[in-house]
Protein backbone atom coordinates (compact mmCIF):
# COMPACT_ATOMS: atom_id res chain seq x y z
CA UNK A 1 0.00 0.00 0.00
CA UNK A 2 1.36 3.24 -0.62
CA UNK A 3 0.68 7.21 0.79
CA UNK A 4 -2.37 7.69 -1.82
CA UNK A 5 -4.15 4.22 -1.01
CA UNK A 6 -4.00 4.79 2.10
CA UNK A 7 -5.71 8.29 1.77
CA UNK A 8 -7.77 7.62 -0.37
CA UNK A 9 -8.90 4.47 1.69
CA UNK A 10 -9.03 6.59 4.74
CA UNK A 11 -11.18 8.83 3.44
CA UNK A 12 -13.77 6.72 2.08
CA UNK A 13 -14.04 5.22 5.55
CA UNK A 14 -14.42 8.53 7.24
CA UNK A 15 -17.33 9.09 4.87
CA UNK A 16 -20.02 8.95 7.61
CA UNK A 17 -18.68 11.86 9.69
CA UNK A 18 -19.18 15.47 9.61
CA UNK A 19 -17.50 17.13 6.63
CA UNK A 20 -15.57 19.38 8.25
CA UNK A 21 -14.07 16.79 10.83
CA UNK A 22 -13.45 14.51 7.58
CA UNK A 23 -11.53 17.65 5.79
CA UNK A 24 -9.70 18.09 9.22
CA UNK A 25 -8.38 14.84 9.60
CA UNK A 26 -7.86 14.24 6.06
CA UNK A 27 -5.28 17.59 6.27
CA UNK A 28 -3.62 16.15 9.16
CA UNK A 29 -2.66 12.98 7.93
CA UNK A 30 -1.45 14.21 4.16
CA UNK A 31 0.62 17.00 6.11
CA UNK A 32 1.29 13.70 8.34
CA UNK A 33 2.97 12.56 4.64
CA UNK A 34 4.61 15.61 4.04
CA UNK A 35 6.87 16.18 7.13
CA UNK A 36 8.19 12.50 7.24
CA UNK A 37 8.72 12.65 3.43
CA UNK A 38 8.29 10.52 0.73
CA UNK A 39 11.34 8.67 2.16
CA UNK A 40 9.98 7.45 5.17
CA UNK A 41 6.36 6.82 3.50
CA UNK A 42 6.39 3.09 4.16
CA UNK A 43 7.65 3.23 7.88
CA UNK A 44 4.62 5.98 8.23
CA UNK A 45 2.23 3.91 7.15
CA UNK A 46 3.21 0.80 9.13
CA UNK A 47 3.11 2.88 12.01
CA UNK A 48 0.24 4.33 11.56
CA UNK A 49 -1.94 0.89 11.03
CA UNK A 50 -4.14 -0.03 8.72
CA UNK A 51 -6.39 2.87 7.29
CA UNK A 52 -9.32 0.97 9.32
CA UNK A 53 -7.71 1.17 12.38
CA UNK A 54 -6.62 5.51 11.68
CA UNK A 55 -10.57 5.69 10.62
CA UNK A 56 -11.67 4.32 14.16
CA UNK A 57 -9.25 6.48 16.49
CA UNK A 58 -10.63 10.10 14.78
CA UNK A 59 -14.24 8.69 15.13
CA UNK A 60 -13.44 7.69 18.30
CA UNK A 61 -12.66 11.12 19.27
CA UNK A 62 -15.92 12.67 18.07
CA UNK A 63 -18.54 14.02 20.04
CA UNK A 64 -21.45 11.51 19.29
CA UNK A 65 -18.90 8.25 19.12
CA UNK A 66 -20.30 5.38 19.56
CA UNK A 67 -20.35 3.88 22.74
CA UNK A 68 -19.64 0.72 21.69
CA UNK A 69 -16.09 1.99 21.63
CA UNK A 70 -13.22 1.61 24.14
CA UNK A 71 -12.46 5.22 24.69
CA UNK A 72 -10.99 6.72 27.40
CA UNK A 73 -11.54 3.59 29.83
CA UNK A 74 -9.44 2.27 32.29
CA UNK A 75 -7.44 -1.33 31.70
CA UNK A 76 -9.91 -3.97 32.02
CA UNK A 77 -8.82 -5.75 35.66
CA UNK A 78 -10.05 -9.03 35.14
CA UNK A 79 -6.89 -10.97 36.73
CA UNK A 80 -7.29 -8.89 39.32
CA UNK A 81 -5.55 -11.19 42.03
CA UNK A 82 -2.70 -11.42 39.68
CA UNK A 83 -1.99 -7.91 39.75
CA UNK A 84 1.19 -8.42 41.69
CA UNK A 85 2.50 -10.07 38.75
CA UNK A 86 1.51 -7.50 36.09
CA UNK A 87 3.54 -4.57 36.44
CA UNK A 88 1.48 -2.26 34.22
CA UNK A 89 -1.75 -3.03 35.94
CA UNK A 90 -0.18 -2.61 39.69
CA UNK A 91 1.25 0.49 38.56
CA UNK A 92 -0.50 2.36 36.00
CA UNK A 93 -1.33 5.73 37.43
CA UNK A 94 -5.07 5.95 36.10
CA UNK A 95 -4.40 10.11 37.08
CA UNK A 96 -7.51 12.14 36.72
CA UNK A 97 -6.52 15.75 37.02
CA UNK A 98 -9.22 17.58 38.69
CA UNK A 99 -9.79 21.09 37.50
CA UNK A 100 -9.93 22.41 40.83
CA UNK A 101 -7.41 21.23 43.57
CA UNK A 102 -8.92 18.95 45.73
CA UNK A 103 -9.90 19.70 49.06
CA UNK A 104 -9.39 18.10 52.35
CA UNK A 105 -12.62 16.59 54.29
CA UNK A 106 -13.02 18.54 56.79
CA UNK A 107 -14.68 17.79 60.41
CA UNK A 108 -18.43 18.68 60.84
CA UNK A 109 -17.76 21.39 63.61
CA UNK A 110 -15.65 22.86 60.89
CA UNK A 111 -18.70 23.03 58.44
CA UNK A 112 -21.16 23.73 60.58
CA UNK A 113 -18.66 26.99 61.43
CA UNK A 114 -18.04 27.46 57.84
CA UNK A 115 -22.05 27.38 57.17
CA UNK A 116 -22.89 29.96 60.10
CA UNK A 117 -20.10 31.61 58.86
CA UNK A 118 -20.64 31.65 55.14
CA UNK A 119 -24.43 33.00 56.05
CA UNK A 120 -22.97 35.50 58.23
CA UNK A 121 -20.62 36.71 55.39
CA UNK A 122 -23.32 36.57 52.55
CA UNK A 123 -25.77 38.93 54.39
CA UNK A 124 -22.74 41.56 54.78
CA UNK A 125 -21.98 40.79 50.65
CA UNK A 126 -25.61 41.41 49.54
CA UNK A 127 -26.09 44.47 51.79
CA UNK A 128 -22.58 45.54 50.00
CA UNK A 129 -24.02 44.01 46.33
CA UNK A 130 -27.30 45.68 46.71
CA UNK A 131 -25.79 49.42 47.19
CA UNK A 132 -22.73 49.27 44.32
CA UNK A 133 -25.64 48.36 42.28
CA UNK A 134 -27.75 50.95 43.05
CA UNK A 135 -24.70 53.18 42.39
CA UNK A 136 -24.11 51.38 39.69
CA UNK A 137 -27.88 52.02 38.59
CA UNK A 138 -27.96 56.04 39.58
CA UNK A 139 -24.70 56.42 37.03
CA UNK A 140 -26.94 54.34 34.43
CA UNK A 141 -29.73 56.12 34.51
CA UNK A 142 -27.93 59.91 34.54
CA UNK A 143 -25.91 59.00 31.68
CA UNK A 144 -28.26 56.75 30.00
CA UNK A 145 -26.04 55.61 27.13
CA UNK A 146 -23.40 52.56 27.07
CA UNK A 147 -19.89 53.23 27.09
CA UNK A 148 -18.68 50.99 24.18
CA UNK A 149 -15.58 53.08 22.31
CA UNK A 150 -12.64 52.13 21.10
CA UNK A 151 -9.79 54.78 20.86
CA UNK A 152 -7.06 54.98 19.05
CA UNK A 153 -4.47 57.04 21.33
CA UNK A 154 -2.93 59.87 20.81
CA UNK A 155 -1.36 60.79 23.85
CA UNK A 156 -4.16 63.33 24.63
CA UNK A 157 -6.69 61.02 25.66
CA UNK A 158 -7.13 60.13 29.68
CA UNK A 159 -9.66 57.84 28.78
CA UNK A 160 -11.42 57.90 32.50
CA UNK A 161 -14.73 56.08 32.65
CA UNK A 162 -17.12 54.97 34.47
CA UNK A 163 -18.11 51.32 33.50
CA UNK A 164 -21.71 50.29 33.61
CA UNK A 165 -21.53 46.72 31.96
CA UNK A 166 -20.08 47.77 28.51
CA UNK A 167 -16.70 46.95 27.27
CA UNK A 168 -13.88 49.32 26.77
CA UNK A 169 -10.93 48.89 24.09
CA UNK A 170 -7.98 51.32 23.61
CA UNK A 171 -5.15 50.57 21.08
CA UNK A 172 -1.77 52.24 21.63
CA UNK A 173 1.22 52.71 19.88
CA UNK A 174 4.05 50.24 21.56
CA UNK A 175 7.00 51.50 20.34
CA UNK A 176 5.99 55.10 22.42
CA UNK A 177 5.64 53.22 26.00
CA UNK A 178 8.50 51.92 27.86
CA UNK A 179 6.79 51.81 31.26
CA UNK A 180 3.60 50.08 32.18
CA UNK A 181 2.13 50.75 35.37
CA UNK A 182 -1.02 48.60 36.15
CA UNK A 183 -2.89 49.16 39.70
CA UNK A 184 -6.11 47.02 39.80
CA UNK A 185 -8.37 46.88 42.79
CA UNK A 186 -10.42 43.37 42.21
CA UNK A 187 -11.65 41.12 39.47
CA UNK A 188 -9.72 39.16 37.12
CA UNK A 189 -6.53 40.44 35.21
CA UNK A 190 -4.53 38.84 32.68
CA UNK A 191 -1.55 40.63 30.55
CA UNK A 192 -0.94 38.64 27.45
CA UNK A 193 1.03 38.16 24.14
CA UNK A 194 -0.90 39.18 20.98
CA UNK A 195 -1.63 35.98 18.69
CA UNK A 196 -0.84 38.40 16.11
CA UNK A 197 1.46 41.18 16.30
CA UNK A 198 0.49 44.67 14.75
CA UNK A 199 3.16 46.66 17.23
CA UNK A 200 0.36 48.01 19.07
CA UNK A 201 -0.60 47.33 22.82
CA UNK A 202 -4.49 46.66 23.58
CA UNK A 203 -6.16 47.10 26.69
CA UNK A 204 -9.55 45.83 27.12
CA UNK A 205 -11.79 45.98 30.13
CA UNK A 206 -15.03 44.73 30.57
CA UNK A 207 -17.91 45.01 33.67
CA UNK A 208 -18.28 47.48 36.07
CA UNK A 209 -16.16 49.71 37.92
CA UNK A 210 -14.08 52.86 37.43
CA UNK A 211 -11.73 52.55 34.87
CA UNK A 212 -8.40 55.14 34.55
CA UNK A 213 -5.96 54.02 31.01
CA UNK A 214 -4.30 56.35 30.00
CA UNK A 215 -0.80 57.14 27.83
CA UNK A 216 1.50 59.64 29.24
CA UNK A 217 3.79 60.18 25.97
CA UNK A 218 6.35 62.18 27.71
CA UNK A 219 6.78 59.50 30.51
CA UNK A 220 6.31 56.62 27.77
CA UNK A 221 4.13 55.39 30.42
CA UNK A 222 0.84 53.82 30.41
CA UNK A 223 -1.48 53.47 33.39
CA UNK A 224 -4.16 51.35 34.29
CA UNK A 225 -5.90 51.96 37.45
CA UNK A 226 -9.01 50.01 37.87
CA UNK A 227 -11.06 49.39 41.16
CA UNK A 228 -14.52 47.00 41.72
CA UNK A 229 -13.97 45.54 38.92
CA UNK A 230 -15.54 42.86 40.82
CA UNK A 231 -17.87 40.06 39.07
CA UNK A 232 -20.72 40.14 41.96
CA UNK A 233 -21.89 43.34 40.88
CA UNK A 234 -22.75 42.09 37.55
CA UNK A 235 -26.23 40.93 38.66
CA UNK A 236 -27.21 41.88 34.81
CA UNK A 237 -24.71 39.56 33.09
CA UNK A 238 -23.81 41.16 30.04
CA UNK A 239 -19.41 41.12 29.74
CA UNK A 240 -17.41 39.40 31.87
CA UNK A 241 -15.59 41.08 34.31
CA UNK A 242 -11.77 40.92 32.72
CA UNK A 243 -9.14 43.56 32.12
CA UNK A 244 -6.88 42.04 29.75
CA UNK A 245 -3.72 43.74 28.30
CA UNK A 246 -2.66 42.00 25.20
CA UNK A 247 1.46 43.04 24.47
CA UNK A 248 2.96 42.29 21.03
CA UNK A 249 5.22 39.36 21.28
CA UNK A 250 9.33 39.73 22.49
CA UNK A 251 8.42 43.53 23.53
CA UNK A 252 10.64 44.53 26.26
CA UNK A 253 9.38 47.18 28.46
CA UNK A 254 11.58 49.34 30.72
CA UNK A 255 9.86 49.05 33.70
CA UNK A 256 6.59 47.19 34.57
CA UNK A 257 4.53 48.18 38.01
CA UNK A 258 1.30 46.01 39.24
CA UNK A 259 0.06 46.39 42.34
CA UNK A 260 -2.70 44.08 42.55
CA UNK A 261 -5.55 43.55 45.01
CA UNK A 262 -7.89 40.69 45.79
CA UNK A 263 -8.07 39.86 41.79
CA UNK A 264 -7.06 37.03 39.93
CA UNK A 265 -4.20 37.79 37.79
CA UNK A 266 -2.50 35.61 35.12
CA UNK A 267 0.76 37.39 33.91
CA UNK A 268 2.28 35.72 30.41
CA UNK A 269 5.18 36.58 28.22
CA UNK A 270 5.92 39.75 29.63
CA UNK A 271 9.75 40.95 28.89
CA UNK A 272 10.78 43.73 31.34
CA UNK A 273 14.18 45.21 32.54
CA UNK A 274 12.73 46.33 36.02
CA UNK A 275 9.46 44.41 37.17
CA UNK A 276 7.81 45.38 40.81
CA UNK A 277 5.14 43.42 41.66
CA UNK A 278 3.02 43.51 44.88
CA UNK A 279 -0.09 41.05 45.41
CA UNK A 280 -2.47 41.76 48.48
CA UNK A 281 -5.17 38.97 48.89
CA UNK A 282 -5.20 37.68 45.69
CA UNK A 283 -3.88 35.19 43.31
CA UNK A 284 -1.01 35.56 40.54
CA UNK A 285 0.46 33.39 37.88
CA UNK A 286 3.64 34.24 36.37
CA UNK A 287 4.27 32.24 32.84
CA UNK A 288 7.03 32.71 30.43
CA UNK A 289 8.37 36.48 31.91
CA UNK A 290 11.98 37.13 31.05
CA UNK A 291 12.72 39.86 33.89
CA UNK A 292 16.08 41.27 34.84
CA UNK A 293 15.05 42.33 37.86
CA UNK A 294 11.80 41.10 40.14
CA UNK A 295 10.76 42.86 43.39
CA UNK A 296 7.76 40.23 44.72
CA UNK A 297 5.70 41.38 47.47
CA UNK A 298 2.75 37.93 48.16
CA UNK A 299 0.32 39.37 50.74
CA UNK A 300 -2.32 37.00 51.71
CA UNK A 301 -2.38 35.86 48.23
CA UNK A 302 -0.67 32.90 46.65
CA UNK A 303 1.27 33.32 43.90
CA UNK A 304 2.69 30.52 41.61
CA UNK A 305 5.64 30.73 38.43
CA UNK A 306 6.29 28.89 35.70
CA UNK A 307 9.21 29.39 33.11
CA UNK A 308 10.80 32.47 34.54
CA UNK A 309 14.09 33.85 33.33
CA UNK A 310 15.30 36.27 35.97
CA UNK A 311 18.45 37.83 36.68
CA UNK A 312 17.87 39.10 40.01
CA UNK A 313 14.93 37.92 42.55
CA UNK A 314 13.30 40.02 45.53
CA UNK A 315 10.43 38.24 47.49
CA UNK A 316 8.51 38.63 50.65
CA UNK A 317 5.78 36.04 51.30
CA UNK A 318 3.09 37.45 54.12
CA UNK A 319 0.48 35.32 55.15
CA UNK A 320 0.54 34.03 51.65
CA UNK A 321 1.40 30.88 49.27
CA UNK A 322 4.41 30.95 46.82
CA UNK A 323 4.46 28.10 44.74
CA UNK A 324 7.91 28.30 42.41
CA UNK A 325 8.29 25.00 39.91
CA UNK A 326 11.07 23.67 41.14
CA UNK A 327 13.04 21.54 38.79
CA UNK A 328 14.49 17.85 40.11
CA UNK A 329 17.54 18.87 42.05
CA UNK A 330 21.17 18.77 40.56
CA UNK A 331 19.47 21.46 37.84
CA UNK B 1 21.83 33.18 47.42
CA UNK B 2 19.77 35.13 45.23
CA UNK B 3 21.02 33.42 42.05
CA UNK B 4 20.45 30.22 44.09
CA UNK B 5 16.37 30.73 43.92
CA UNK B 6 16.94 31.87 40.34
CA UNK B 7 18.34 28.73 39.06
CA UNK B 8 15.37 26.83 40.90
CA UNK B 9 12.78 28.74 39.27
CA UNK B 10 13.56 28.47 35.60
CA UNK B 11 11.12 25.38 34.88
CA UNK B 12 13.52 23.20 32.32
CA UNK B 13 11.12 22.03 29.26
CA UNK B 14 10.90 18.11 29.08
CA UNK B 15 14.20 17.05 27.67
CA UNK B 16 13.82 13.96 25.95
CA UNK B 17 15.48 11.12 27.92
CA UNK B 18 16.17 8.83 25.35
CA UNK B 19 16.26 8.98 21.81
CA UNK B 20 13.00 6.86 20.97
CA UNK B 21 11.54 6.23 24.18
CA UNK B 22 12.15 2.44 25.12
CA UNK B 23 9.70 0.38 26.33
CA UNK B 24 7.42 1.34 28.72
CA UNK B 25 6.75 0.06 31.68
CA UNK B 26 3.89 2.59 32.91
CA UNK B 27 1.06 3.71 31.20
CA UNK B 28 0.30 6.96 30.08
CA UNK B 29 -3.24 8.42 30.99
CA UNK B 30 -5.23 10.28 28.93
CA UNK B 31 -4.77 13.19 31.53
CA UNK B 32 -0.48 13.10 31.18
CA UNK B 33 -1.05 12.56 27.87
CA UNK B 34 -2.66 15.70 27.36
CA UNK B 35 -0.10 17.32 29.61
CA UNK B 36 2.54 16.02 27.79
CA UNK B 37 1.18 17.19 24.29
CA UNK B 38 0.50 20.74 25.65
CA UNK B 39 4.32 21.14 27.09
CA UNK B 40 5.47 19.91 23.75
CA UNK B 41 3.59 22.88 21.62
CA UNK B 42 4.65 25.06 24.01
CA UNK B 43 8.34 24.40 23.17
CA UNK B 44 7.95 25.77 20.32
CA UNK B 45 6.91 29.78 20.04
CA UNK B 46 5.17 30.08 16.66
CA UNK B 47 3.63 26.53 17.60
CA UNK B 48 4.48 22.74 15.99
CA UNK B 49 2.93 20.62 13.42
CA UNK B 50 1.60 17.52 14.02
CA UNK B 51 4.70 15.22 12.92
CA UNK B 52 6.78 17.34 14.57
CA UNK B 53 4.50 17.01 17.48
CA UNK B 54 4.31 13.68 17.41
CA UNK B 55 7.74 12.80 16.84
CA UNK B 56 8.29 14.65 20.31
CA UNK B 57 6.28 13.19 22.27
CA UNK B 58 7.48 9.73 21.29
CA UNK B 59 11.00 10.56 22.66
CA UNK B 60 9.58 10.42 26.36
CA UNK B 61 6.33 7.98 25.56
CA UNK B 62 5.90 5.20 23.47
CA UNK B 63 2.62 5.65 21.40
CA UNK B 64 1.40 4.61 17.70
CA UNK B 65 1.71 7.37 15.05
CA UNK B 66 -2.02 7.40 15.25
CA UNK B 67 -2.90 8.18 18.75
CA UNK B 68 -2.68 12.26 18.71
CA UNK B 69 -4.42 13.41 16.31
CA UNK B 70 -7.93 12.82 18.36
CA UNK B 71 -5.78 13.82 21.30
CA UNK B 72 -4.65 17.63 19.44
CA UNK B 73 -8.56 17.86 17.64
CA UNK B 74 -10.11 17.21 21.14
CA UNK B 75 -7.83 20.04 23.15
CA UNK B 76 -8.33 22.38 19.76
CA UNK B 77 -12.27 21.76 20.46
CA UNK B 78 -11.53 22.35 24.03
CA UNK B 79 -10.08 25.64 23.44
CA UNK B 80 -6.37 24.86 24.44
CA UNK B 81 -4.87 24.87 21.25
CA UNK B 82 -5.65 26.90 17.90
CA UNK B 83 -4.52 25.85 14.78
CA UNK B 84 -3.20 28.09 11.47
CA UNK B 85 -1.83 27.30 8.63
CA UNK B 86 1.67 28.29 7.30
CA UNK B 87 3.40 28.56 3.89
CA UNK B 88 5.90 25.48 4.15
CA UNK B 89 7.69 23.91 1.00
CA UNK B 90 4.96 25.46 -1.34
CA UNK B 91 2.37 23.93 1.20
CA UNK B 92 -0.19 24.99 3.91
CA UNK B 93 1.24 23.03 6.96
CA UNK B 94 -1.09 23.29 9.56
CA UNK B 95 0.26 24.47 13.03
CA UNK B 96 -0.53 23.91 16.28
CA UNK B 97 -0.45 26.76 19.26
CA UNK B 98 -1.58 27.21 23.11
CA UNK B 99 -3.92 29.15 24.09
CA UNK B 100 -4.30 31.07 27.33
CA UNK B 101 -6.28 28.28 28.63
CA UNK B 102 -4.30 26.04 27.49
CA UNK B 103 -1.43 27.52 29.30
CA UNK B 104 -3.30 27.50 32.42
CA UNK B 105 -4.34 24.18 31.84
CA UNK B 106 -0.53 23.34 31.23
CA UNK B 107 0.22 24.96 34.67
CA UNK B 108 -2.40 23.27 36.54
CA UNK B 109 -1.04 19.58 35.18
CA UNK B 110 2.33 20.66 35.82
CA UNK B 111 1.80 21.68 39.98
CA UNK B 112 -0.26 18.19 39.76
CA UNK B 113 2.33 16.41 38.47
CA UNK B 114 5.22 17.79 41.11
CA UNK B 115 3.38 16.90 43.67
CA UNK B 116 2.19 13.41 42.52
CA UNK B 117 5.63 12.74 41.58
CA UNK B 118 6.62 14.33 44.91
CA UNK B 119 4.46 11.92 46.79
CA UNK B 120 5.86 8.85 44.69
CA UNK B 121 9.01 9.31 45.21
CA UNK B 122 8.77 9.35 48.94
CA UNK B 123 6.62 5.78 49.41
CA UNK B 124 9.77 4.99 47.17
CA UNK B 125 12.35 6.58 49.30
CA UNK B 126 10.66 6.09 52.68
CA UNK B 127 10.49 9.35 53.37
CA UNK B 128 7.72 10.95 55.96
CA UNK B 129 5.42 8.66 53.90
CA UNK B 130 2.90 9.55 56.93
CA UNK B 131 3.31 11.91 59.73
CA UNK B 132 1.24 9.87 62.08
CA UNK B 133 2.87 6.71 61.73
CA UNK B 134 6.65 7.28 63.15
CA UNK B 135 7.31 5.01 65.90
Amino acid sequence: MNRNDFMMQLEKLLSDIPQNEREEALKYYNDYFNDAGAENEQEVISSLGTPEQVAEKIKEGLPNAKPNVEFNKQEPKDDAPNTQNNLNNAAQPEYKIPVMPPKKKLPAWAIILIVVGSLFVAGILFSIVGVMHFATKTIDAKKHQNISKAYTDDGSDTGGSSLSGSTLSYQYDASKIQKLDVQFGAGAFAVREKETDDGNIDVIISGYGDVTCKNDDNEGTLYLKAFENIKLINLNGGNDNVTEILIPRDYKFNEADFELGACAASLTGINATEMECDIGAGELIMNNMVIDGLDLDVGAGKYSAYNMQVKDLDIDVGMGEADLAVPSPGN
Amino acid sequence: MGNNIIQRIILLPIEPQTKGAADMVFNTGAALLDAIVLAVVTREQDGAYGYKITQDVRTVIELSESTLYPVLRRLQKDQCLNVYDKEYAGRNRRYYIITEKGQSQLNLYKIEWQKYSEKINCIFTGENISKGEHS
